[in-house]
């Protein structure tokens, strides 16, 4: 097999789940009949092959099995049935610490954790620096990582797995915890990892850096293959289950969303000017939102409120429409759209929430928080979060040359 | 048995985990050696006290250092077995980070645990060579024990290591065993020295061959203090057990490896 390949036919894995936390040998001897485990299926029969240099993105809801999936990947643990090959030397940051010891200092984990990988003393010599300088650490590096918060134990993490000459890079969501620069930081190597020829697993409920660095994703649902091909095809798919699914608990697990439900929310997308869906989008561009929205009873036609975000959730601008203006009746189904003609955002990631009321305002149908999430790239010379536009002339001039 | 070649595949990693565990075990420093002296020397101070000056009960010549001499066996085995308990059901982070050799971690334990194994015996060595002249000729022989011995510890390290990760009370369970365990084993007392043996031949075989130490105990014990060489039946017994251990622990490491980083 190439180095960089992975080749997974008919994976499955079970975990035996028993009802207390801890088991002990004396229940296990003497209380043998209570202790019936439950047998929980994480991966149920996944078959795929990735070829050096794919980059492979994994989706899903809260316990749909991606990160049982990439665990596998890993060698944490073995599939209980089927048979999987991973070529190579793998990286991974699948969870914060791991792979460290915490009364170590930085600088002694770097050694631990690469010999984890199999370098030898020599070669992390070698690499030290580079490691010590991407993870932006080397005033604490002497320090015991105890001390450290989960940023920096990200960015140890993630320096050590991309720098170990792995042919594989596996990535659960551990990007949230660190800062905007840096998570900027870390995708561009990862996007150098990816031209360099290396094969990239990677796991994430972010459909902008999914869409940003992966090829191909697999969406995967109670612990199998939904769909696996285009990354935006899988998007598309990923919000059409969190949209159809019925218990709002389990809802919450993938997007936020509560209200008395007369009225709902029931599909969400953004399409640039080609027609295509798009997850990101250039400063200036075009932007149309398509928004599905039906009602359950017998109500007047619904407000929508748009609420534009940013990451960090401050409001950037507002738009609502009394759906009753466009021409509908306020039953059964109905699509509308919201055209922005010039994107007036420069750089960041951005969400919309969306809010259906009644016409009063005063009950409030459905509430969907970051309905749509979108990323946009800077365009030219500006910066900032808005386009300023605005025309320079010369308004006196003073040359004493002339 | 590439379960224990390991130590040597993966020689940085091994170093790595083992100046890790000594740094935990001795705190960084010279005097954390002496600390994990100190609980011997306490021993062989009460057993000097209570049997031999107080109770009168064993006439042997140079008690305390009898004492020391079979002790220092079984401190070995019980703290590397005791200490690998904990050793993968503490790291958690480390057992979870991808195809990570974990029985690397009990035999770490192990290694430490010959470092005190060292200095014991080598103090108790020189006393016995400078107090005994009759050693001189013997405690050589001791050394190539030690491998058996190393073993017996490496083997039960790695089956209870994984036990515990999977039922948490065997760390618990081994302490109460280790005590009774060691007043049945012939370290304050030789087993033809108690009277109530007499006529009773058959428990002390009991107490001899089922109870496995006892022959570690003695085939060591013999060279360096009583200046004979160990029993050649001891010394047999003593490879088979280390190499039984040995299999106990690739088999249990085999069956487990996996149900251990799905339980972390």
């Amino acid at each position: 097999m190439q180095p960089g390949s992975i080749v997974a036919e008919n994976v499955s894995r079970r975990f035996r789940v028993y009802p207390q936390r801890h088991v002990t040998l004396k229940e296990a001897i003497v209380r043998r009949r209570h202790l019936r485990p439950v047998e929980v299926w994480a991966v149920r029969d996944v078959s795929f092959r990735i070829e050096p240099g794919e980059s492979v993105g994994f989706m899903g809801r809260n316990g749909s099995g991606k990160t049982t999936l990439l665990r596998l990947l890993a060698g944490v643990f073995r599939p209980t049935n089927g048979s999987l090959a991973v070529a190579g030397r793998v990286g991974s940051l699948l969870e914060l610490g791991a792979g460290f010891h915490q009364d170590f200092t930085g600088r002694d984990n770097i050694y631990l954790s690469a010999s984890i990988y199999g370098l030898r003393k020599q070669e992390v010599d070698r690499r030290f620096d580079s490691i010590v300088e991407f993870s932006e650490l080397d005033r604490f590096i002497d320090l015991p990582i105890r001390t450290y918060s989960a940023g920096m134990h990200m960015r140890l993490g993630f320096s050590i797995a991309v720098n170990v000459d792995a042919e594989i890079l596996l990535l659960d969501e551990v990007f949230a915890v660190g800062d905007e620069a840096f998570q900027r930081k870390c995708i561009d190597r990862i996007l150098a990892f990816k031209e360099q020829g290396k094969t990239i697993a990677f796991v994430s409920h972010s459909a902008s850096a999914l869409e940003r660095m992966c090829d191909r994703a697999m969406l995967l649902s109670q612990g199998s293959v939904q769909y696996d091909g285009e990354t935006g095809e899988a998007i598309r798919r990923y919000q059409q289950l969190l949209a159809g699914e019925e218990n709002p608990a389990e809802r919450a697990a993938g997007l936020r969303e509560w209200g008395s439900g007369e009225a709902r929310v029931t599909a969400v997308g953004l399409v640039g000017a080609d027609g295509e869906p798009h997850e990101f989008f250039s400063a200036g561009d075009a932007l149309v939102l398509h928004v599905g929205v039906e009602t359950h009873e017998e109500i007047p036609p619904p407000v929508l409120t748009a609420e534009l975000r940013d990451a960090a959730g401050v409001l950037m601008g507002q738009s609502s429409q009394a759906l009753g203006d466009l021409g509908w009746d306020g039953s059964g189904h109905a699509k509308v759209r919201f055209e922005v003609e010039r994107l007036p955002l420069v750089e960041g990631n951005f969400q919309f929430n969306l809010t259906l009321t009644d016409p009063a305002r005063s009950r409030r149908y459905h509430s969907m928080e970051k309905a749509a999430e979108f990323g946009v790239l800077p365009q030219g010379e500006s910066r900032g979060f808005f386009m300023l536009e605005g025309a320079w002339s010369l308004a006196e001039s003073l040359s004493p040359r002339s | 048995m590439s379960l224990y070649a390991d130590v040597i595949r993966y020689p940085d990693l091994f170093l790595n985990i083992f100046r890790r565990e000594l740094h935990g075990k001795y705190r960084g420093s010279v005097l954390g050696l002496f600390w994990t002296l100190l609980n011997p020397l306490a021993l062989i101070a009460v057993y000097t006290l209570v049997f031999s000056v107080l109770l009168k009960a064993f006439s042997i010549e140079h008690y305390p250092l009898f004492v020391v001499s079979g002790l220092v066996t079984w401190v070995f085995f019980q703290s590397a077995v005791q200490m690998s308990c904990s050793s993968l059901f503490a790291q958690p982070m480390l057992v979870k980070q991808g195809r990570f050799p974990r029985h690397m971690l009990p035999l770490a334990v192990v290694a430490t645990n010959i470092v005190t194994l060292g200095a014991m015996l080598a103090i108790t060595i020189a006393i016995n060579l400078v107090v005994i002249p009759e050693t001189r000729t013997t405690f050589w022989a001791a050394i190539p024990l030690l491998v058996p011995l190393i073993a017996l510890a490496s083997g039960l390290a790695v089956v209870f290591a994984y036990l515990t990760v999977v039922y948490r009370d065997v760390e618990h369970l081994m302490l109460t065993i280790f005590l009774p365990w060691f007043f049945i084993t012939p370290i304050f007392y030789t087993l033809d020295q108690l009277p109530g043996l007499e006529g009773n031949e058959w428990v002390a075989d009991l107490l001899y061959y089922v109870n496995f130490v006892t022959p570690f105990v003695e085939a060591i014990r013999d060279p360096i203090f009583f200046g004979e060489f160990p029993d050649p039946g001891d010394v047999v017994y003593c490879v088979l057990a280390g190499i039984v251990s040995l299999f106990l622990g690739v088999l249990v490491a085999r069956r487990m490896d996996d149900q251990v980083s799905a339980t972390l």
